[in-house]
Order: C-alpha cells, then structure tokens, then sequence
C-alpha cells in the first residue's frame, strides 16, 4: 500500500513538474515571439534617413566630369615595376654589318657612303 | 596630369605597370607634346579660340600619346591644392639632388638605361632643361625658377607658403603677390570640421544632432567665391597644370619601385618612406608628415575641384560633400557624392597639421542684440 501511494504522490509531482515546464517554455516563446515581432516593426527604421533634395542633370553631369577627369590608379601596396634591360656596349665594341649585305640599297662596286 | 595620363592608357587595356612604365620610359617630347594637347583640349577661353594655332595641333597629333587625349570639358590635371600639398613632402628639392648627383658624378652609382631616359624627362619636365615648347612651363627670362613661380601661386590661391626655404635652408624668394586668398585657411578648415559634424550624424535619427547643412553650403560658397577670385579668365590655370605635371611625375616616380628607386636602393612599400630614404641617400631630410600629404593629395585636389565647380548651390545639397552614396530616388548610374574623400581629407589634414578638426577649437561667439533704439 505505501509503495502505490509514493508512487501516486510522485506521479503528481512530476505533472507539477511538467505543468511549471511548460509554462515556462510559454513565457520563453511569448518573449522571444514579441522580440521578433517588436524588431520587425522597428526594422524600417533602419532605413529611416532624411529625404534629400536630389541633384539635378546639370550638378550630376558636372560631378561625373570632375570625377572622370580626375580618375587616377591605384598605387597602395604596389610593388616593383618589372623593367627589361639589355646590356649596353662599349663604343667600337660592336661593328654594324657589312653595307654590302644589305640588299637593295647598294650596287656592287659602289663605293659605301 | 601624370597620373591621369597613365589612368587613360589603362583604359585602352593596358595594365598599371605597363602603363606607368611607358610614361617613365617615354621621350620627354613626347609628355611636352601630350601636355599641349591636355591644355588645348580643356580649352580654357572657350568660346574665345583655343590656345594651339593649326601647325601646334598638328605637331601633338604626331605625339607617342597623341591617342590617349581627355574628353574636353574639366581639366584633365589635379588641382594646385594637390601640388601644394605634395610639394610639402619636399620631393622636387629631393628630386633636384638626385638629378644633380647623378648628372654630375658617380656617388649614387651608375644608372640603368631606364634611370637615364627618366633623368632626361626629369631635366626637361621639373627644371626646365631645352624644352622644344617652353611656352607650357610657365616660366621665362622673368621668371626663371619654376619652384618661385609655383610658391607665387600657392600664395595668391591659398594664402600659405611651403613649410620649407631652398634646398640649401635659405628662405624662399618669389613674387608675393598683394591679392592673395589669406582667408582660404580658415574656411577650409571651418568647413572641414563642419562636415565631420555632419559625417558623424548621418545615421542620427533620434539623439542631439550637430549637424549643420546651411552652414556647410555657407561656408562652400564663400570658399568657392574666394578661390574663384583668383580664377577669373583662367587666370592661374596654366601655372597650376605646369605645377601639376611637375608633382604628377615625382608622385609616379615614387608610386612603385621603379627604375630609379631600385637604383637608388630606395626600395620601400610605400611613397612616403621611398622619399624618406631616397633623401637620406641625397641628404635632404623629406616632411616627416609626408605619408598623411601623399594621402590626402588627389582627395583634396576633388574636393576643391567640387568646390570650385558650384555644385553645392543650396543647403538642400550639402549632402555632395559628406555622404558616401547618392540618396534614395537618385537615378541609377549617377555619380556618387564625394564623402569617402572628405572623410579622408579631415583624417589626413589632421594628422599633416596637428590641429583636431573633430573638435571646435573655440565656441562659436554669439553677439548680445544691442537694442536699435534707446
């Protein structure tokens, strides 16, 4: 007898217990929906900015030109600028080639220039 | 000038190496003949006839960039605000020795091919050796030193000098003109902090707002009256592209390791410390705030171009100088407003004088009303 009325005394706790749960999983999912919902309702604020007289097509056209005559490169973080080289000769240290050996400009037996 | 030059040939598919190379490495007849086009191009007394008579046109139409002309209308160069503040760096007086070592002895070394066809277009385009078409440099038997001549127009537009003598410590000589902007100074730097206040509040919506934009159109326009004072018939126009061309090379010169830093052994990330060392090779010590001028020079050079141009007619429009995107309704395509340029210009202003934008430095007088009658 004793052990059916602990049990029935522990079967009551537990659904006090499941009952205090679930209200607490209510409390939580009203707070975190009105979170949301009270978010959603701020989000457009966001966006909130001041309304601005806009610029006509003679102000837009002149800050498109001073900014298109201005446009530069970009030189941050720019490195070497890779230059090819070739040796450079003495004076006298190479002759050009025969003028005969050029063909069409002189007849054999002309004298060179 | 320089940079722009070098932005065009990108466009035609080069890349930025090839293309700044090619201006370094071009004849230095070449980027005289281009300089004419440029200055032909903006026409600058239109409806009047432009500058170049019919055997100048055709001479820059045989140009190497005869190709790469701008499409007319603004001037394709940077404003004087940006020679000054790059000539601030002292990077032509450094430039000035490097030539002279070179070109008179051996103790930099002996320099690449490369180094030498930029010494050749460094003597024509910075100090005025034989020049096929001097007219461009602004200077003459009357006015000989191309440097007195860009220090007489920084007085008479901005009202400052350079915060350095000669290259031998000297203090400067040059025509101080009586009609100069002294109170350029002290409107620009108003301006700047008003636009920080401005900057500061762009997503303030609820709290105390600072912000200020009939001020800002105030002082824009008094700033864009006074340098326009100067400005009548293009006056000064041709000495601030002269001036512009002279520091858009030494700028390319230091924008990457180039032919002469790497003979140099100047080799740096960036150009502020290549200038550093470039003058300790040379002995001449460059602005310790170098790095905040090379920073800020083309963003100043718009924002007084913008200035300058009237586009901020109302207070209605401040918004051109501060924000960083065109507002809402604004039809696709359109420019964007020059805010990211501003915000850098208070920074790096800031950091080049010392003095805190981000804070008035005295509170704004407001005069008891005197009654009109007793």
């Amino acid at each position: 007898m004793s052990n059916d009325s602990e049990i029935t005394r522990l079967q009551h706790q537990i659904t006090i217990l499941e009952k205090q749960l679930a209200q607490r999983s209510n409390v939580k999912q009203i707070l975190s929906q009105g979170f949301e919902t009270l978010s959603a309702q701020l989000g457009p604020l966001q966006n909130l900015a001041p309304e601005r007289t806009l610029l006509g097509d003679d102000r837009n056209a002149r800050l498109q030109n001073l900014r298109k005559a201005l446009a530069r490169p970009e030189w941050n973080g720019a490195g070497t600028l890779p230059m090819e080289e070739y040796p450079v000769f003495f004076i006298g240290e190479v002759a050009p080639q025969q003028v005969d050996s050029i063909q069409g400009t002189l007849t054999k037996g002309s004298t060179s220039p | 000038m320089i940079q722009q030059l070098v932005n065009r040939i990108m466009e035609g598919g080069s890349s930025k190496e090839a293309a700044a190379l090619r201006v370094l490495g071009a004849d230095p007849f070449d980027l005289v003949l281009h300089m004419e086009q440029v200055w032909n191009v903006f026409d600058p007394w239109s409806p009047n006839p432009p500058p170049a008579g019919v055997a100048r046109q055709n001479l820059f139409a045989t140009g190497e960039f005869n190709n790469f002309a701008p499409t007319p209308g603004a001037p394709a160069w940077d404003h004087l605000g940006y020679s000054y503040v790059l000539e601030n760096t002292r990077m032509v007086q450094i430039l000035r020795r490097v030539v002279r070592e070179y070109r008179s002895g051996e103790g930099l070394g002996i320099p690449s091919v490369a180094t030498q066809r930029w010494l050749d277009a460094t003597e024509v385009l910075l100090f005025g050796a034989a020049n096929p078409i001097s007219t461009w440099l602004s200077t003459s038997a009357i006015r000989q030193d191309s440097e007195a001549v860009r220090r007489n127009a920084y007085w008479r537009l901005f009202g400052l000098d350079l915060a350095f003598g000669t290259d031998d410590n000297r203090p400067p000589t040059y025509d101080k003109a009586n009609a100069a902007n002294t109170s350029f100074i002290r409107l620009f730097e108003e301006l700047l902090f008003e636009l920080w206040q401005s900057i500061s509040n762009v997503r303030n919506i609820s709290g105390v707002n600072s912000s200020d934009d009939d001020r800002i159109y105030r002082i824009a326009e008094e700033l864009q009256y006074v340098l326009r004072s100067r400005r009548q018939r293009q006056m000064l126009a041709r000495e601030e592209l002269a001036a512009a061309t002279v520091l858009g090379w030494a700028e390319l010169t230091l924008s990457a390791n180039t032919p002469v830093v790497i003979d140099l052994r100047a080799e740096a990330t960036s150009q502020a410390n290549r200038l550093r060392l470039i003058g300790e090779r040379v002995g001449l010590t460059a602005h310790s705030k170098s790095a905040a001028l090379f920073s800020m020079c083309s963003d100043l050079s718009l924002f007084l171009r913008i200035i300058e141009a009237g586009v901020v007619t109302s207070p209605d429009l401040a918004w051109v100088l501060y924000l960083t995107q065109p507002p809402q309704g604004t039809p696709p395509g359109a420019p964007k407003p020059i805010g990211n340029e501003s915000r850098r210009l208070i920074t790096e202003w800031a950091a080049a004088t010392g003095k805190d934008l981000k804070a008035r430095s005295k509170p704004v007088e407001i005069n008891r009303r005197q009654p009109v009658m007793r």
